[in-house]
Formats: C-alpha cells, sequence, structure tokens
C-alpha cells in the first residue's frame, strides 16, 4: 500500500493542514472523489483485519480509521468478512515443495484414516462385547476418507488453511478444534460457501463433521457450530482447485 | 461561510429543529419530497464520513447537529445557493469545536487496541453469512473470487480493468454492509 496516494494519505492524516482541508472540500461536494475514498478505506480496512498491515500504518489506522463507533463497526464487518470470505493461500508455491505438502496431506490422511478406523472398530467392539450379541448391521465405513483439523485459534484469526482433495476421496472428516473448558458437543454445524449452506450435521458430537468429497468444490468454506439455537464458534478452511 | 453557534458555545439552550425547520430544509434540498428525503440521507452519510474520518467520537451525532444548524440557517432566512458547501462549512466549524472539546480527554481515549482486541462479533458474522446467501449468484461468486483469488487474473477472465474489478467488487461489498447494517439494527 502506498501513502503517497493522496486518497490513503487523506485517511491517514498525512497530508499537510490547509491541503487536507481543500482536499476535504472536493471529495465533499465531487462523488467519484468520495467513492474512491471509500475505497481505499475498505480496502485499508480489510487488509487491517486480515493481519496485512503492520508497523507504522497499523498504528495510523487505529489512530485516524477506528476512533469512533461508527468507524468500528465498519472493521467489524470486514472481519466478518475475512472469517467468511478469507483469502486464499499464496499460489506461487513451487511445484516441487507443492508436490512434498501434497504427499504429506496423503500421509497425515492415511494415518489419520487408519486411526480413526480403528477407534471406530475398537468402540464398536466394544459396544458388541457390552451388549453381548452379535454384530448388527453396522453403517458402513466410508470408502476413502480425507481428515482435516481446523485449530480454534489460527482459523477465526481468518488465517484460513487450505487443502487440495485427492481424487479418490469419499468423504472428507473435519475435526473443529476446541478452545480448553469449551463444550464438545452442539446442537447442529453449517458447512457453507459464500453463504450457502451445503452440508448440515445435527446433533455434532465430540466436535466432529463428516462430509460426503463431492460436496466439497473449490471455494471458501466456513463451519458455524450451533448450540440453543445461537452460533458459538466458526472456522473457515479453503478447498483448492 | 457559516459561523460557530453562539448559543451552544456560550452554553445557552441549544436550538433544536422543529416540523418548520425540517420543511424549509427539505424544500431547499429538492421540490420533490421524496428526491429531498434521498438527498437529506446522502448529505448525512457525507457528513458521518467527513467527521469519521475527522477523527470524531461522534461521528452521526455531529452529522445530525451540522443539519440542524444548516436547518436553523435556512429558516432564519439566509439565502445558501450551494448547500453542500455551506454544510462543509459547518461542519469545519464542527470538527474544531470537537477537537477543542476533545484534546483534554484525547489521551486517555485514544487506548484503542483494547477495544480492537474485543474481535468480531458472531452476530455480525450470522448476518453476514444471510446477506452472502441472499446476493444474486453471481455477484456472490464476484465478491469471493475477489478475495480469493489472484485479482489481474480474475480481471482478465472477466475482460475488465482491475480499478472496474475493484469498483464492482466495492459495491457488492458496500451492499453487504448495508445488509449486515439492518440486520443487526433489527436485533
Amino acid at each position: 500500500m502506498v501513502n503517497r496516494d493522496p486518497v490513503i494519505a487523506y485517511l491517514l492524516h498525512e497530508m499537510a493542514e490547509d491541503e487536507r482541508e481543500a482536499f476535504g472540500e472536493r471529495w465533499f461536494v465531487e462523488p467519484k472523489l468520495r467513492e474512491d475514498l471509500q475505497l481505499a478505506e475498505a480496502d485499508l480496512l480489510d487488509a487491517y483485519a486480515r493481519g496485512k498491515v503492520k508497523g507504522e500504518q497499523r498504528k495510523q489506522i487505529e489512530r485516524w480509521l477506528l476512533g469512533s463507533s461508527v468507524q468500528r463497526q465498519k472493521l467489524d464487518f470486514a472481519q466478518a468478512m475475512a472469517t467468511l470470505l478469507p483469502g486464499a493461500a499464496p499460489r506461487r508455491i513451487p511445484w516441487s515443495l507443492l508436490g512434498a505438502v501434497a504427499a504429506g496431506l496423503i500421509l497425515l490422511a492415511s494415518l489419520a484414516l487408519s486411526i480413526v478406523h480403528n477407534r471406530q472398530l475398537e468402540s464398536e467392539l466394544t459396544r458388541v462385547e457390552a451388549e453381548g450379541r452379535s454384530l448388527a448391521p453396522a453403517r458402513p465405513l466410508p470408502g476413502t476418507a480425507f481428515a482435516i483439523f481446523l485449530p480454534a485459534d489460527t482459523l477465526r484469526s481468518g488465517a484460513g488453511i487450505s487443502v487440495s482433495l485427492p481424487q479418490g476421496a469419499d468423504v472428507v472428516h473435519l475435526q473443529l478444534g476446541l478452545e480448553t473448558g469449551q463444550q464438545r458437543d452442539f446442537d447442529s454445524a453449517v458447512v457453507s460457501v459464500s453463504g450457502r449452506a451445503v452440508w448440515r450435521q445435527q446433533p455434532v458430537s465430540a466436535a466432529s463433521l463428516w462430509i460426503p468429497a463431492k460436496l466439497l468444490g473449490p471455494g471458501n468454506y466456513t463451519v458455524r457450530l450451533d448450540s440453543n439455537g445461537t452460533p458459538v464458534a466458526y472456522y473457515s478452511f479453503t478447498v483448492l482447485r | 461561510m457559516p459561523e460557530s453557534d453562539p448559543q451552544i458555545s456560550q452554553g445557552r439552550k441549544r436550538w433544536e429543529l422543529d416540523r418548520a425547520g425540517w420543511d424549509t430544509l427539505m424544500t431547499a434540498l429538492a421540490p420533490d419530497r421524496e428526491l429531498a428525503g434521498h438527498k437529506y440521507e446522502e448529505l448525512r452519510r457525507r457528513l458521518t464520513d467527513l467527521f469519521a474520518w475527522e477523527g470524531c467520537e461522534l461521528p452521526d451525532q455531529l452529522a445530525d447537529e451540522a443539519l440542524n444548524r444548516l436547518a436553523r440557517k435556512l429558516t432564519e432566512g439566509i439565502a445558501i445557493p450551494h448547500l453542500d458547501r455551506y454544510a462543509f462549512g459547518i461542519a469545519r466549524f464542527l470538527v474544531q469545536e470537537d477537537l477543542r472539546a476533545r484534546r483534554g480527554r484525547q489521551a486517555a481515549l485514544r487506548q484503542f487496541p483494547n477495544q480492537n482486541a474485543a474481535g468480531r462479533s458472531p452476530s455480525m458474522v450470522a448476518a453476514l453469512e444471510e446477506c452472502l446467501a441472499g446476493l444474486p449468484d453471481a455477484n456472490r461468486r464476484l465478491i469471493e473470487r475477489y478475495y480469493a483469488d489472484d485479482r489481474a487474473m480474475l480481471a482478465r477472465e472477466l475482460g475488465i480493468s482491475v480499478n472496474a474489478l475493484r469498483n464492482r467488487a466495492l459495491r457488492i461489498r458496500e451492499e453487504l454492509f448495508e445488509c449486515v447494517s439492518r440486520k443487526c439494527d433489527d436485533e
């Protein structure tokens, strides 16, 4: 972001006072210039909400653009936008690194799948032993599952997690990180892309969701956990192309 | 040019906008009442932005005060050929008055980061989620890709300039902001 731009300089009070007053009078009567200011303000607040502004400029934004409830409401909005529409991961990744990351993810997914399968089998075995009867027709386990862990702290900051789903994945297992002391069971969860719900699950036990992989096309997803009819937590992740 | 309001600066009873003052202001804005209403709202938004960007703590209240003073001048029979510029002049005085009033307490109130740390409200995220869902598909896809994709590539794909893309995205963002504000006000 370049502060030499008079529009940014005006918003961040980096103009001489007489110049600032003249600029103020201009934008007040020129709709196009006012629109430029609103664009620049939205960019600044988006960048601030997404943690992309550092140092002196961050302080200037806090000092001059966030001093009133009217302005803080704009920041709240920018933060909500960052939650629901997070930016994608940087695209210029060396292919060799991408390959290594993909291999690592597949390995992790396989490991997670094994653990999950083992736990399911153990729990099924325990249940059957306890009931003392033969195994009833069980819910079929998914063919190929892909596990994603969404930590509570990093995702709420809008930083987001980006994943590439392997082609053969049938089911995606979302394990949602919880804060210490937070409840583990919820009334429902809604997975949305750009505000459009693609999956609902109710109830949600142990903050764990299973979603058919075919529903998760490329895009920025939000997971909302509800309790007593009220949203209690949000998570976000990006499925890459 | 407008003057500072002596009734306020000397601590006397402030002038209140009455029905006649309101009618005078609306007539000065436009002969048609509906159009005058739109112009009033638009002028109020501009004033609110001006006060907010000047760092005033109560921009919306100051905007109302500026409009009150404008109405008062009109009811006093002062001919005002350019309402916009006159309103700007009133606003400049109000900014100076506000600056003087808050100078003493500025240091204490500038501890902003604590307020910022409160973070986003779940209700606003929920409202935005609903507003996004209510957008036409094309607009929803555009705003989503505006934040997620490379903007130069997206602009090329759409056959428009990056600046035009930015303008288009801002209009959708503005629409979302208004939708969210309405929903949050209704709560």
